[in-house]
């Protein structure tokens, strides 16, 4: 069977973020547990399939991949729903316990369409705020994080002002549209503290604070849109944001995330492979100097696999630090030859 | 890349991106050897058995030089440095600075001149309004706030580095207190090292000062009265002076003219535009974008639209081009 429909706007972005999907007009009734959906993108590269996990009267929830696309127009093939369908997924607990996901298809495709080692597409702008010293918005796929850096400018607070060198801070926050579901939490909770502590050390090791002697800098970043790895994706801002504001650092830091599903290494997890509890390693990498400055691992790994997962993780900070090389080059040189002489 | 925040039509654009395009060029022809860009990490190619100097913005790395920021590198005979862009201002001494007063502390004032720590401004290092050289009493202390309060504007130039920081002096009549104009923020970089960094534009009645931390300060003239010559002077003269005062104060009372408050307006803009392009800050071009702005009987305020921006971006190509071919 096969209906046509289009989305709206509202309920493309929804889709984009999480599986959650807002259906109209399904024409007939039967749906169960299992049942598979499959989704086609017109137009598109991808064919994304899906199974229900829950089903009640009125709505559904199914698991499987949906891609951002360009078009407006759902291709479903499949069983017919009931009128009204309004899947939702939830926490990871949820999603453990369901079902067994296939997050790489036969075919050797993942649920965006990407390849296992393959990274989302990275795009990096400097000079995004114009009051900050040094600013940044840095993209992977769908999450997007702006960074600015403030300093080094004198200690706004004499008690912590150290002798030898520079006093580092950094805030992590996300905004409340930044998710699928409009968060409504106030800010300074666990989990952007632990992530504004990590960024900071993170920082602070590549930092040549000595040279700044009883200064500050204040790292400020914002996630607006997340779509998983944005933890990887502050620190990459965070490193422009501070070249931009001409910071000395011994090394770039550029980091990137990877995992292990369906017993395969996977580059760069999205939110629905993050969701997914398996594990997930962030590095934080100097690509000059070779070393690791940041490993974080959510569960469990044999130590074997371990190091394929980490060195696919680095591989992608690699990727990662060569474009940002590539965007600073090209920023000093507009700005020297703009000067003149 | 950096863009220019503007909102430009698709005819703008295109001229915009050909007059940077001329300027890359003219440019990268200039400088093609001597000195490259570099960004964090990369590594500067020098012979390390010359016995080369590692200046700012380099680090040894298993006998390696590398950049530490992202910048120009530049050398001088056995020295290699990295000039960094968008840095905060770096003081050497004898710069002239422009800053605001952030807090009056004992026997000084702290002066954010967009340093990584705030410049100090001894009592004791600047003359005081009397213009009588002597011992800076506990009366004077109580007083300070009588000569710079929070959040004045002043003039000064850097004395030197101590154990407790920057410091400034301000031993001349022409240093001091700013009013009756704007300040402007731009990046330091685009302020070039110069003899001369207090401008008096005479036909428009305005004193302009360049400062070195890229604080820019565009005021209605004052007249620099010499506390020199007044120690001279003698007795029925310094009545007259009294009267010059008495007069100063109604001048207080009296505004600045609008003609005069215009030009502040027109030139500031045109430091603005300068800014936003990106273009190196100073008298002669300032001037050139002012006598544009005049010439094309543009408004004030439309001298921050985009037209102008792109019109002053390829009066720099021409100007450039033509020095070019000059030397």
């Amino acid at each position: 069977m096969l209906s046509l429909f289009s989305l709206r706007k509202e309920t493309q972005r929804r889709l984009r973020r999480k599986n959650r999907v807002a259906l109209h007009h399904w024409s007939a009734s039967k749906i169960t547990t299992g049942s598979k959906l499959i989704i086609n993108i017109l137009k598109g590269t991808a064919i994304v399939k899906a199974t229900i996990c829950q089903s009640s009267l009125h709505s559904f929830a199914f698991v499987g991949g949906l891609l951002a696309s360009s078009q407006n127009q759902l291709e479903i093939l499949g069983p017919s729903l009931g009128r009204g369908a309004r899947p939702y997924i939830n926490s990871k607990q949820r999603w453990r316990n369901r079902i067994e996901m296939e997050f790489v298809s036969p075919e050797g495709l993942r649920l965006d369409g990407r390849r296992p080692m393959e990274m989302r597409q990275i795009r990096a702008e400097i000079g995004a705020v114009a009051k900050a010293d040094g600013s940044a918005v840095f993209e992977m796929g769908n999450t997007k994080v702006i960074a600015a850096v403030y300093g080094p400018r004198e200690v706004q607070n004499r008690t912590q002002q150290i002798n030898d060198q520079a006093l580092v801070r950094c805030e992590y926050s996300m905004a409340n549209f930044s998710t699928g579901d409009r968060m409504r939490k106030p800010k300074g909770d666990r989990r952007s503290t632990e992530i504004s502590l990590v960024i900071r050390q993170t920082m602070e090791a590549c930092i040549l604070t000595h040279l700044m002697p009883r200064s500050q800098i204040d790292i400020f970043v914002q996630v607006l849109q997340a779509d998983g790895g944005t933890r990887s994706a502050c620190i990459n801002a965070a490193t422009l944001a501070l070249a931009d504001a001409g910071i000395p650092m011994r090394d770039l830091v550029t980091s990137c995330s990877s995992g292990y599903l369906n017993s395969t290494p996977l580059l760069d997890l999205n939110y629905v492979e993050d969701s997914a509890g398996g594990p997930d390693v962030t590095v934080g990498f100097l690509p000059k100097l070779d070393k690791v400055t940041l490993l974080q691992m959510d569960s469990k790994l044999p130590i074997d696999i371990f190091e394929n997962v980490m060195q696919l993780a680095i591989e992608g900070c690699k990727a990662i630090a060569n474009y940002i090389r590539e965007i600073m080059l090209e920023n000093t040189k507009q700005l020297e030859y703009r000067r003149g002489i | 890349m950096r863009e220019i925040e503007l909102s430009l039509n698709q005819t703008q654009k295109i001229r915009l991106k050909r007059a940077l395009e001329k300027l890359e060029s003219l440019s990268s022809k200039a400088n093609s050897n001597s000195n490259a860009s570099v960004s964090i990490s990369d590594s500067i190619p020098v012979n390390l058995e010359d016995g080369v100097l590692k200046g700012h913005g380099t680090l040894d790395l298993n006998g390696e030089l590398v950049a530490t920021v992202c910048g120009v590198v530049e050398r001088v005979n056995k020295l290699v440095y990295v000039r960094a862009l968008r840095a905060r201002y770096k003081p050497e001494v004898g710069d002239i600075v422009v800053g605001r007063v952030s807090e009056v502390a004992q026997k000084r004032w702290r002066l954010d001149i967009h340093y990584s720590q705030d410049a100090v401004l001894m009592l004791s290092s600047m003359n005081l309004p009397d213009g009588i050289q002597r011992r800076r009493t506990a009366l004077d202390e109580l007083n300070m706030r009588s000569i710079f309060e929070e959040n004045d504007v002043i003039c000064a130039e850097v004395r030197g580095i101590q154990h407790d920081g920057l410091h400034l002096q301000a031993r001349s009549q022409k240093y001091g207190k700013l009013e009756r104009g704007q300040l402007l923020t731009v990046p330091p970089y685009l302020v070039r090292r110069r003899k001369q960094h207090f401008h008096h534009l005479e036909q428009y009645g305005v004193d302009l000062i360049l400062g070195c931390n890229g604080f820019i300060w565009v005021g209605e003239h004052v007249e620099v009265k010499d506390d020199m010559v007044e120690d001279q002077v003698s007795k029925p003269e310094q009545q007259k002076s009294n009267k010059n005062s008495i007069s100063l104060e109604e001048q207080e009372q009296t505004y600045t003219p609008i003609e005069t408050r215009q030009n502040i307006c027109r030139i500031a803009n045109a430091v603005r535009v300068l800014s936003i392009l990106g273009f190196n800050i100073n008298i002669e071009v300032i001037m050139d974008t002012m006598n544009l702005s005049s010439s094309l009987n543009l408004d004030i305020h439309e001298m921050l639209g985009s037209e102008f921006c792109v019109l002053v971006a390829e009066g720099e190509a021409e100007r450039r081009s033509l020095t070019k071919r000059k030397g």
